[in-house]
């Protein structure tokens, strides 16, 4: 029993007697918590209803498989609205599960290169990324098929699975992202573990956080200042 | 049927007085009323009216605390001498020391409750009935101890007086084991006030072993340095007369505890300042000031000046005998350690923050009148109990009982 | 914010903030997960959160005054919507029951006498409380309660009888609160009474419906905490949601979270050189960023000293404060390495419409002048299975939280795959609050 006056619910005779030996049992090492993995705690509410996949190629901490939520633009958690990144903003225009992105193919079957894009077409996209090698739509995107993302070792997949072919480059930052170093967890701690694909926080064409303003931070009081 | 007639010959004692008399107590009713007024402030807007923050979260009361409990302390280097050693040269300025024990303990429990934040709550403690975090917290032991220490002081005395006044003496056996306990219980308050300070890693100021020992030997200085000033105003303005090597001894104390106090100090300067580390940010601060602030600089060299003036003039025999350089040598010292101790050591443990922020503290005009309101409360207490004391021991009064 | 672009894009953010306090999602109505009890409907009353629960509070140290006060009593159970007054009705009937109708005398009798519960039904009423053993301080609740009753007895022949009955009810309320006891050391039953009447006074002071939860810490379950000190950029998100989350006072705009801007190649050592007021774009070139808030420390020196216990470290690790039974004393602030505590120099101020209604009794709920508070990882919400508010909002995902005895966890995984360090390890304080870097 280490810590005794700690348990709730004791008299007041008793908790003298357990300060005492509180006090005693100080300076003993306290003998280190049993792992108990199993542990009763609910599930944040969000999580029963978020829909999401099961993350291909990679698994999470222990081994255990986790999911990524889809793309959902105008979700609340939506990182890239509270990102401040508005180069997605097609949210009218989307609807449920299966519409996860709007279907480029509406318009173009293909990638159309820069240098042949229409004058108004997607000004909003400007491909910096990767910079290293020089970036045009065709580095990522299908040729014949522009909702699909080419993976250099060959075949293709998703949009609503980019972390794959994100992970061709940066491999060790998704290694990190599926342990739970990198990125964002949706809504509980406990439970589902259900993550934010790299494209929920990172412009794909832009990937990198613009900066901005922070919210309102503290004032010393005084003519405090700072060393 | 002593008791009755003493409880109202104390009354009696207390309240009739001459024109001096009446007006010095005038004088501190009316301080007190206008420290009631500001605490009523306090009380009612909360500790936002005070000058401290979340950065410097203690301020003037704890301040005034910390070197309460040294004088508080500091009777006992009177209690020791005429008691245990039997110092008949003492024995006169025994229960006046007591009396300044008394006042200075019903300061520091007045500036305990004017600090805390939520008051109404203070039952919760009073051990049993509400929680006393005992014996892991510092300020348990400081709430156990010093009222144990006023206990003690208020009924010692009282037990004497009361046994003069009803023409008996007192026994010995009854009283002399609780001096005994006395002497160890005053060591007993001001370490333990330290420690309360020491125990905390948090803040590297405080966070040292000299600081233990630079309480009692500043307690030990300051103390029989306000007891001077005490007994001499009464010697001069009563017929209690009390010998001159009373007060020669009484110096001694003072002077070889202000010197210990000196090299204390020396040696904390030397340790902070000699490799500077980050752990002597805060004497920095104090010293010398950080990065502009420095709100307390003219005060710790002042308090330094007078100090060292004050030690020296004691240490030289022929000044130190010689009442008009003794009584305001005793009077800086007195200023000085006050300075140093209170503000000097309290408010630099908070700056810079942990986290090394840098805020200054400075307190308001409700501090300043609470406190002073608080001072005139101790040294109304120091004047009733000496007013009571004296005709007793001078054998002016007694019981009406007694059969002469 | 002068140009056009930001202007959008703080409007985005305000969007998102306001998303973020919808009543929708914060408030009472959403329901909320069920407590240890599986399947209980409805937002987890307190006695489910404690299990059975005997019959009415006999002992509680205010009950006994209001039972005693007899007609009093019934007549503020008439005169208000009951749900202050689960005290009298024994804990059993509890909240859901009772809320929002008021109840005759009889019908209030009648309940505590069938309503079905988990000790012995005899413990009701007078007969009950007399055969129970009473502590000391039981003891004093009850004379205390006697008073309290008593004085609203004289009151009713007084200038207060003028008051409002509510302003009577509350007033009551606020006494009995006066006299409860340190929330660790409390019975159940006593629980759910401060509970009730706390939940009654909010609705009758602030006029908002709260919920105070006092969910135990988990078994099995102690919270970490790794901040990403690469990825950090100074957004400050976690702390605005931290301000809202935990009805921090707005008046002195108090914030737990302290985000510090440090020169790259700097010291981190105590942050001397860390800057946390900074309001320019972030991030800026050449800094990084450090959150500082609560670490809940393994060995926390700030409950070592508090003088009457009003502060504990709960089994989850999270260190908690009792707001009511803090005297106020501020030692446990000199004792903090980490400044992580907070004062309430004068009576915190938070609007009713911003105020979070989804409240634990030793979490967010609203703290009065001249009491202590600190982070507590959102136990409100920790405890629900949620991530902390401030875990959540974080933009660049620099926060990961979780569970530290499950070695499958997040945390876990940071631990054990990132280089970590902590503050002011040389204190010994174990903080359960680490640093990592990409």
């Amino acid at each position: 029993m280490k810590r005794v006056w700690m348990g709730g619910g004791v008299g007041a005779p008793g908790v003298w007697v357990g300060l005492l030996l509180a006090f005693a049992a100080g300076c003993a090492p306290e003998e280190s918590p049993e792992i108990a993995p199993q542990v009763d705690v609910p599930e944040a509410p969000g999580l029963r209803t978020l829909e999401a996949d099961t993350v291909v190629g990679w698994t999470g901490p222990g081994g255990e498989p986790f999911e990524v939520s889809p793309r959902t633009p105008g979700d609340r958690t939506h990182l890239t609205a509270r990102m401040g990144q508005r180069n997605f903003s097609l949210q009218a225009r989307l609807s449920g599960r299966t519409l996860v992105q709007y279907p480029c193919t509406s318009c173009h079957e293909g990638v159309v290169e820069m240098a042949d894009r229409v004058e108004d077409a997607h000004r909003n996209i400007q491909p910096l990324h990767p910079s290293s090698t020089g970036a045009a739509c065709s580095t990522c995107h299908l040729r014949d098929s522009v909702q699909r993302l080419s993976i250099a070792a060959g075949g293709s997949t998703t949009m609503d699975h980019s972390y794959q072919l994100c992970a061709q480059c940066h491999f060790s930052t998704l290694e990190s992202w599926a342990g739970g170093g990198h990125g964002k967890r949706f809504e509980g701690w406990a439970g589902r573990r259900v993550v934010m694909n790299c494209t929920d926080c990172h412009d794909p064409h832009n990937p990198a956080l613009e900066p901005r303003n922070p919210y309102p931070g503290p004032t010393l009081p005084g003519a405090g200042g700072k060393r | 049927m002593h008791l009755k007639a003493f409880l109202f010959t104390a009354l009696d004692s207390a309240t009739s007085g001459g024109r001096r008399y009446h007006l010095w107590m005038g004088a501190l009713t009316l301080v007190m009323l206008v420290g009631g007024y500001a605490y009523f402030i306090q009380v009612r807007e909360g500790l936002a009216v005070t000058g401290m923050t979340d950065h410097v979260s203690w301020g003037l009361y704890i301040s005034n605390f910390a070197f309460l409990v040294g004088v508080a302390a500091a009777a006992m280097m009177v209690v020791l001498p005429a008691y245990v050693f039997a110092d008949v040269d003492f024995g006169k300025a025994v229960l006046m020391a007591e009396g300044v024990a008394v006042a200075a303990l019903v300061m520091c429990l007045a500036f305990v409750v004017v600090d805390i934040g939520n008051p109404f709550a203070a039952w919760h403690l009073i051990p049993v009935v509400g929680l006393l975090n005992w014996p892991r917290s510092l300020l348990a032991w400081d709430v156990l101890v010093l009222n144990g220490y006023l206990l003690l002081n208020l009924a010692i005395p009282f037990y004497l007086l009361y046994n003069h006044y009803a023409g008996r003496t007192p026994e010995k056996g009854k009283y002399v084991p609780w001096i005994y306990v006395s002497v160890f219980w005053a060591v007993s308050i001001h370490l333990v006030t330290a420690f309360l300070f020491a125990g905390l890693p948090a803040r590297p100021f405080w966070h040292n072993a000299l600081l233990g020992p630079r309480f009692l030997a500043s307690a030990f200085a300051a103390g029989p340095a306000f007891m001077i000033l005490v007994l001499w105003f009464i010697r001069s303005n009563t017929e209690y007369d009390i010998a001159d090597s009373a007060f020669s001894k009484l110096a001694m104390i003072t002077t070889v505890a202000a010197q210990i106090n000196l090299i204390m100090l020396a040696s904390e300067v030397f340790t902070e300042f000699y490799f500077f580390t980050h752990h002597a940010v805060s004497a920095r601060y104090l010293f010398f000031g950080l990065e502009g602030h420095n709100a307390l600089v003219p005060w710790i060299w002042t308090a330094i000046a007078l100090n060292v003036g004050a030690t020296v003039v004691l240490t030289i025999h022929p000044l130190r005998r010689n009442p008009k350089w003794l009584m305001p040598a005793c009077l800086f010292l007195f200023l000085a350690i006050w300075t140093e101790k209170g503000m000097g050591m309290v408010i630099p443990g908070f700056i810079p923050s942990p986290l090394g922020e840098i805020v200054e503290y400075a307190p308001t005009w409700v501090e300043l009148a609470v406190t002073a309101g608080i001072w005139a409360l101790g040294l109304f207490v120091l004047t009733v109990l000496v007013r009571v004391a004296l005709p007793i021991e001078l054998g002016e009064v007694r019981s009406p009982h007694l059969n002469r | 914010m002068s140009t056009g672009r930001e202007m959008t894009f703080e409007d985005v953010l305000r969007y998102v903030g306001q998303e973020a306090t919808r009543p929708g999602e914060r408030g009472g109505a959403v329901p909320r997960p069920p407590g240890p009890l599986e399947g209980t409907p409805g937002p987890p009353r307190p006695e489910d959160l404690f299990g059975g629960v005997g019959g009415g509070g006999g002992c509680g140290s205010a009950s006994c005054g209001c039972r005693g006060s007899g007609d009093d009593a019934a007549l503020a159970a008439v005169t208000s919507p009951v749900a202050g007054f689960g005290a009298s009705e024994g804990g059993a009937s509890g909240r859901a029951q009772g809320a929002g109708r008021p109840r005759g005398p009889t019908e209030m009798g009648a309940e505590s006498a069938t309503a079905p519960m988990g000790g012995s039904a005899g413990d009701d009423g007078v007969g009950g409380f007399l055969e129970k053993p009473v502590d000391r301080r039981g003891a004093l609740g009850m004379l205390f309660g006697a008073v309290a009753a008593g004085t609203q007895a004289v009151s009713a022949c007084s200038p207060t009888s003028l008051l409002s009955a509510e302003e009577r009810e509350a007033k009551l309320l606020e006494w009995e609160e006066y006299f409860k006891g340190n929330f660790r050391l409390m019975s159940e039953e006593e629980r759910a009474a401060t509970i009730s009447r706390l939940e009654r006074l909010s609705e009758l002071r602030r006029g908002v419906d709260v919920s105070i939860d006092s969910t135990p810490a988990r078994p099995g379950v102690i919270y970490g905490y790794a901040f990403n000190i690469s990825k950090c950029k100074g957004y400050r998100n976690c702390v605005e949601a931290c301000i809202q989350e935990n009805n921090l006072d707005r008046s002195t705009a108090a914030q737990y979270i302290r985000i510090f801007e440090l020169e790259e190649g700097t010291s981190i050592n105590d942050l001397d050189h860390g800057d946390a007021t900074f309001h320019h774009e972030v991030p800026a070139a050449g800094h990084f960023y450090l959150g500082t808030q609560c670490f809940q420390c393994a060995n926390p020196p700030c409950v070592e000293v508090c003088p009457v216990g009003a502060t504990w470290q709960e089994p989850d690790g999270i260190t908690v404060v009792d707001y009511d039974w803090c005297i106020g004393c501020r030692y446990c602030m000199a004792a903090c390495p980490y400044w992580a505590r907070r004062f309430n120099w004068g009576a915190p101020e938070v609007p009713a419409e911003e105020l979070n209604p989804n409240q634990h009794y030793l979490g967010n709920r609203p703290r009065k002048s001249g009491v202590v508070e600190k982070c507590t990882f959102c136990v409100q919400r920790t405890r629900q299975g949620r991530l902390p508010a401030c875990a959540e909002a974080c933009p660049t995902g620099a926060r990961v939280f979780g569970n530290l005895l499950d070695p499958d966890s997040e945390i876990r995984w940071v631990l054990e795959n990132k280089q970590v360090f902590r503050l002011k390890e040389d204190l010994n304080t174990e903080p359960r609050f680490w640093y990592f870097m990409d």
